[in-house]
């Protein structure tokens, strides 16, 4: 069997120059005709999709390299250069076309939701008071999203929520003199002498 | 470096005043001090580049953002390593953990020594040179046991432990494959090694033979290994030893062992470059005669006025340039950080400004100084100075790029493949490298 080692000797020897060299091949080109995937986020535009600043001295999105040997342009990569449209960031809300129905503060497991609604004339619905969302809380689990009939919440594109201020990130939508506007008109409509049910069923059969 | 400072001693005046001895003296710390520059340099070079590289490989951009191109990253890490704390453990034996780094450091410091710039640039050509180069290349296993045992941690002496079989057992492979170049070239001169290979690449080393070819490689892998590098570093193997003997040491002391790493890469593709890529010939180029009698005339005529006029009308629009980069630039980094006071960027770009035309006012100077005529002529400086110095210097480079490629392609050994990969495969095939070339040299050569 000595011949067979001898020759498993020479295999060895073989097979490690082979495979360095596969090896070696392959970091090679990674290193150099392939395009970097990195997004150079703070002077990167992530919402656009390109550069936020041409004239940032390193944040400029092309490395020499890639220019001498022009393969910026032939990558094809997995990674999306952009937010996606769909991104579940932050929670956004719409005002006007909230109607106060509590939905989404009684579906939200940890409550980060708060609001509060009052009955005011002309409004569909009720208006909120006070809508609060505490984004310390938020797991973007997307319940409150789904389950909103009018979609006044919704999930925006934005994730940049760093602070310095813890309370900072208990969000108050409902400026606070909106929000005393509108107790004033619901405080007037409750002084008025306001029709019960009844009464506006029986104003109805007297037109009929 | 007798040559050398006999030569400033005869011509400069000022060396005469102070004496022979003060003059040996003075010509020492300046090359000493030139040569650790250059080593921290390189250090820090080789660890943008391998960070660079690590990257790149990984299909990211590396450090990009202290400097052009991220290339200030080194000196923010090395005030960074400066800023922290020293610490010694409690039960370390003080004074070899102090110590420990220094002895790693001076062994590779020391291997600059003998490694040529160029036909004229070299500190001192010991007609023993690649021996002494190998000699000091063991050096750094001192330290490294050194750092291990006083850490007075297990895993730092294992590491150490690791480090002193791995690098005694490749020195001989390592020793093999430079026997063959010494058998070659007939003399153990690092000058003499690589004006041997003068004429052109066939001459060179490496094409001499077959066996050549394989000492060559086996001198590539060992060398990494002398110089604990992925794949062989088991000396500190993350995953088994944590960090191996540098585990205790913060601070500038682990920087030391850090930039000693680091150069000993140059180091060792320097000597691959002397051994079997031909120093600092450039074919053709590097010999005077190659240019032909045209080209003689044009260099000789170039005078140091005539050159250094034309500098100081290229440098103008450089400093207009410059000035309005720095200025653009603080701008921008004021832009991004609230740290910086406004008054201190400005005030940079005007010391930049003010550099700047010193520079000028000095090289103005120097157009009207009186020159000597022993001075090299600029001809003389360009192509025995600059281009040998250029040449050697970029294909030490290539080895170096490929070494630290290496780290980034290949996992590491085992304890027992690396010793069977030393003493089952590039012991016996250096044994016939040099039994071979041997052969070769009587049968082929002369």
């Amino acid at each position: 069997m000595i011949s067979g080692n001898i020759a498993n000797y020479f295999r060895n020897i073989y097979e490690s120059v082979n495979t360095i060299a596969t090896g070696m091949w392959i970091t090679f080109k990674t290193a150099f005709f392939e395009r970097k995937v990195t997004l150079q986020y703070p002077s990167y535009d992530v919402f656009e999709g390109k550069p936020k600043d041409a004239f940032l001295p390193n944040g400029s999105a092309k490395q020499p390299f890639e220019l001498l040997l022009g393969a910026a342009q032939n990558y094809r990569g997995p990674l999306s250069r952009r937010v996606a449209d769909r991104f579940r960031g932050l929670l956004g809300y719409n005002e006007p076309q909230c109607i106060a129905c509590l939905l989404c503060m009684q579906i939200c497991p940890i409550d980060v939701i708060a609001v509060k609604g009052v009955r005011i004339e002309g409004r569909k619905g009720k208006a909120p008071l006070t809508y609060t969302i505490d984004y310390a809380k938020c797991m973007f689990c997307g319940l409150c999203v789904e389950s909103c009939p009018t979609g006044a919440v919704f999930f925006t594109r934005q994730f940049e929520a760093s602070t310095f201020d813890f309370d900072a990130l208990a969000k108050e939508f409902i400026p606070a003199e909106v929000r005393r506007e509108r107790l004033r008109l619901s405080a007037e409509a409750s002084q008025k002498p306001e029709k019960s049910r009844k009464e506006k069923k029986e104003d109805e059969n007297d037109h009929l | 470096m007798d040559n050398l400072v006999n030569d400033l001693y005869r011509e400069f005046t000022l060396f005469q005043m102070i004496g022979h001895d003060a003059a040996a003296f003075v010509v020492m710390l300046a090359c000493g001090l030139a040569v650790l520059t250059f080593f921290g340099f390189m250090g820090g070079l080789f660890t943008f580049l391998e960070r660079k590289l690590a990257g790149w490989t990984n299909s990211r951009r590396g450090p990009n953002r202290v400097g052009p191109y991220g290339l200030a990253q080194f000196a923010a890490d090395g005030v960074k390593l400066i800023l922290k704390e020293d610490i010694i453990p409690a039960e370390a034996d003080r004074t070899f953990f102090r110590f420990a780094p220094y002895l790693v450091l001076l062994g590779t410091a020391l291997s600059f020594v003998v490694i040529p710039f160029g036909p004229r640039l070299i500190i001192s050509d010991l007609n023993v040179g690649i021996f002494y180069l190998l000699a000091t290349g063991s050096f750094t296993v001192v330290g490294l046991i050194m750092a291990g045992w006083a850490s007075n941690n297990k895993w730092a002496l294992l590491g150490g432990m690791r480090s002193a079989a791995q690098i005694v057992s490749y020195e001989i492979p390592n020793a093999l494959a430079i026997l063959v170049v010494v058998l070659t070239a007939g003399t153990m001169s690092v000058q003499g090694i690589i004006r041997a290979q003068a004429g052109g690449v066939q001459h060179w080393f490496l094409f001499n033979s077959p066996f050549c070819i394989l000492a060559f490689f086996i001198y590539f892998t060992t060398s990494i290994a002398e110089i604990n590098r992925i794949p062989f570093d088991i000396p500190e193997a993350e995953s088994e030893l944590v960090a191996g003997y540098n585990i205790e040491y913060s601070g500038m002391r682990f920087g030391v062992f850090f930039v000693a790493e680091f150069s000993n890469i140059y180091v060792v593709s320097s000597i691959a470059v002397i051994c079997f890529l031909g120093g600092w010939q450039l074919p053709g180029l590097a010999d005077a005669e190659a240019l032909g009698p045209i080209g003689r005339k044009v260099g000789e005529s170039l005078s140091y006025p005539s050159v250094l006029s034309a500098l100081m009308i290229a440098m103008l629009p450089c400093i207009w340039f410059a000035w309005k980069a720095m200025r653009a630039f603080s701008a921008d980094v004021l832009r991004k950080s609230a740290l910086l006071p406004s008054r201190l960027v400005r005030m940079n770009s005007e010391l930049l400004l003010l550099g700047l035309l010193a520079a000028f006012a000095t090289l103005a100077l120097l157009l009207h100084w009186p020159l000597r005529s022993r001075l090299p002529s600029i001809y003389e400086l360009v192509f025995q100075y600059l281009v040998p110095f250029l040449t050697f210097f970029s294909k030490a480079m290539v080895i170096a790029f490929v070494i630290l490629l290496w780290r980034w392609t290949l996992p590491r050994l085992r304890v027992d493949q690396l010793m069977s990969v030393c003493w089952k495969y590039m012991i016996p095939l250096g044994f016939v490298c040099l039994v071979g070339q041997g052969f070769w040299l009587c049968l082929f050569n002369p």
